[in-house]
């Protein structure tokens, strides 16, 4: 399935599989998107911001070595097949392994990303620092640059004879380590560069980290793609919709609903809150901000959809984050306040986030409306004033701290409860191919969303 | 083609682990935290202070007693002196790493005292004691994390050959010289 999903994406998006992609043909699967057809691990941080591409020039092709062709369990022919060398990436992160992972959805998985550069030509490709730093070690296999700031990058599979650096060496950013090869200890593998990334994370300690998103971003910098801004709030305030450019929905399409016709610029999302420890499904809209200051954040209502009591956004603002409680039912006037916060000029990591795991049992069918925000300004006060999550303007606002529901503490594997939200109503005709068309080229993705959970359609508009 | 047998084995061990995967992934954490604020957890906040006393449990040569002394962490190292040859240590300015081989491996410390704040990871991290050691593996390579002396630390082992050898088949070997560390020098 994952592979006729694969077929139909790669068909949409690039014309002539066969031929070199160009770097304007770029497109990537969403993180956690796998092509092992398992959840991988949903997380579009960017870990190493600022790094260079860790393979000297494009195109180059993260994607799977196991399930791509040529590997066991792929869809036959050889790993030079030209779908390997073709977009859009793929996340292989978390991809099915036997090893402990603690931060994949299942608790093992792939440590980083298996990378393939513009050919599958053995020892023609450099691979190149993606920080500035010290060459730490060097083994059978395994070289390791550890950046200044104590990021450790490790580089599989080069040609160990042929390597550009030696133990304790000093690179800059870009500098050449050694060319992409199969190495692997006496027994060789496919010709790829495995890349990953070890961070120690206060309270967690060392840990192999998301490679995938600090590729993309890497990536479209070296192509000359850099992101672009997600359009900003007027330094009055102004209001974002679900169809901005900046705006994403998560988890499994099969739960969310698509209204035409209703909501700001003639559609909205909606989805039932469900009682699980981990939410099903999520939806983000990323900030930016002509200037900083306080805004007054309010949520778009129509008494039809938005009817969850307890819905929960999570506020990310100026560093801090702040999770509210917003009765969208309550609302009298179309928009529930969710409170005012102080946010930084720029994106600087800002975004509203909106979750379903609210406590509401599925059975009562407590929609949550995704529409518009609100931002309203208040005053001109700088951004340095701590959040003032708190009851005005608005009543219908239950602020308070840390009441999400308490989270399992195994990871990020929920509960084996039955989803209760499947008595969701049938109020689409062909709800995911809806769903999916309003978000364009995605579309083609419907034959694989029962098993895609944590997609991110925007992420196939990257571009 | 034995790479491919390799792929096959790795492939199929996790192929129920995909069939039994969640059905949701989870987000990054929601909760409410100023970026930046301790969290809990083995804290880094234990380095010994500066021109402490601090006795190596190691006697270890005097040219390895030499690349230790100028380190501003304490360093730990195999008692098995096998597994520490050619030892080659570096430093940056919150971390210090000793590589060495010998014995058909490669063994890496690495230890690091700048921590980065990831609230939404800690957030999901299953709940650990003492030392907090955590393995993990890719490509035959085992890591083991730990805390000690405040200190994060990650053991990392690498067999000459990757397939054959079968202490690079398991974490069991990589968690026997985890046991094998011993403080021999730094952090003063």
């Amino acid at each position: 399935m994952t592979r006729l999903l694969r077929a139909v994406v790669t068909g949409a998006l690039v014309a002539a599989l066969a031929a070199p992609a160009a770097a304007q043909d770029f497109s990537y699967m969403p993180p956690g998107s796998l092509e092992a057809g398992a959840a991988g691990r949903v997380d579009d941080m960017v870990y190493v911001p600022g790094m260079r591409f860790p393979i000297e020039v494009s195109p180059a092709y993260p994607n799977s070595q196991v399930y791509g062709h040529g590997g066991y369990l792929g869809p036959g022919g050889g790993q030079c097949d030209p779908e390997n060398y073709s977009y859009p990436w793929w996340d292989n992160y978390c991809e099915p392994r036997d090893w402990n992972m603690p931060l994949c959805p299942s608790g093992t998985g792939h440590q980083g990303q298996d990378i393939r550069a513009s050919t599958c030509d053995d020892q023609t490709h450099w691979a190149v620092a993606a920080e500035a730093g010290t060459v730490t070690s060097i083994g059978s296999y395994a070289v390791t640059l550890v950046s200044d700031s104590g990021t450790a990058h490790r580089y599989l599979h080069m040609k160990m004879s042929r390597l550009a650096v030696q133990r304790g060496q000093r690179v800059a950013k870009g500098d050449r380590m050694g060319l992409v090869s199969n190495d692997f200890g006496g027994t060789p593998t496919s010709i790829h560069l495995h890349y990953d990334l070890n961070q120690n994370v206060n309270g967690v300690g060392s840990v192999y980290v998301p490679t995938y998103m600090s590729l993309v971003r890497s990536y479209e910098e070296l192509i000359g793609q850099p992101a672009e801004p997600c359009p900003a709030v007027g330094a009055s305030g102004g209001t974002k919709d679900n169809n901005d450019r900046c705006f994403s929905l998560f988890g499994n399409p099969t739960f969310w609903r698509l209204v035409e016709g209703e909501g700001i610029e003639n559609d909205l999302y909606w989805t039932n809150a469900w009682t699980n420890a981990t939410p099903g499904n999520w939806a983000r809209w990323r900030l930016n901000f002509e200037e900083g200051g306080q805004y007054d954040v309010s949520v778009n209502t129509i008494p039809e959809w938005a009817k969850s009591q307890e819905a929960i956004y999570v506020v990310s603002h100026d560093g801090r984050e702040d999770t509210v409680r917003v009765d969208q039912s309550a609302a009298t006037d179309g928009w529930a306040h969710v409170g005012r916060f102080a946010f930084a000029a720029g994106e600087n990591n800002q975004f509203v986030s909106v979750y379903d795991n609210t406590g509401e049992a599925g059975d009562l069918e407590r929609h949550i409306m995704v529409d518009g925000l609100r931002f309203e300004r208040v005053g001109n006060d700088p951004p340095d004033v701590g959040p003032e999550v708190g009851p005005e303007p608005e009543p219908d606002v239950a602020p308070e701290r840390d009441t999400r529901p308490e989270r399992d503490t195994t990871a990020d594997v929920p509960e084996p409860e039955e989803d209760t939200r499947r008595v969701l109503p049938d109020v689409r005709r062909a709800p995911d191919a809806e769903v999916l068309e309003s978000v364009g080229q995605a579309k083609a993705c419907t034959c694989d969303t029962a098993r895609s959970a944590g997609w991110n359609w925007r992420g196939l508009l990257r571009r | 083609m034995k790479w491919m047998v390799w792929l096959c084995c790795a492939a199929c061990v996790g192929c129920s682990a995909a069939e039994e995967g969640p059905q949701t992934g989870a987000p990054e954490a929601a909760v409410t935290r100023a970026q930046g604020q301790p969290l809990a957890g083995p804290a880094v906040d234990r380095l010994p202070e500066a021109g402490a006393a601090r006795t190596p449990e190691l006697d270890v040569a005097p040219e390895v007693a030499a690349q230790l002394a100028p380190v501003r962490i304490p360093m730990l190292l195999p008692r098995t002196a096998a597994h520490r040859g050619d030892l080659f240590v570096t430093q940056g300015p919150t971390w210090a790493s000793a590589a060495m081989r010998g014995d058909g491996l490669h063994l890496s410390i690495l230890a690091r005292t700048r921590a980065e704040v990831r609230p939404h990871l800690a957030a999901q991290m299953p709940a650990c004691e003492g030392e907090c050691i955590r393995t993990s593996s890719s490509d035959a390579i085992f890591s083991v994390a730990f805390f000690r002396y405040g200190v994060a630390y990650l053991l990392n082992v690498e067999c000459d050959r990757a397939a054959a050898d079968p202490r690079c088949s398991d974490e069991s070997f990589a968690l026997g010289v985890y046991d094998d560390l011993a403080f021999a020098g730094g952090g003063q």
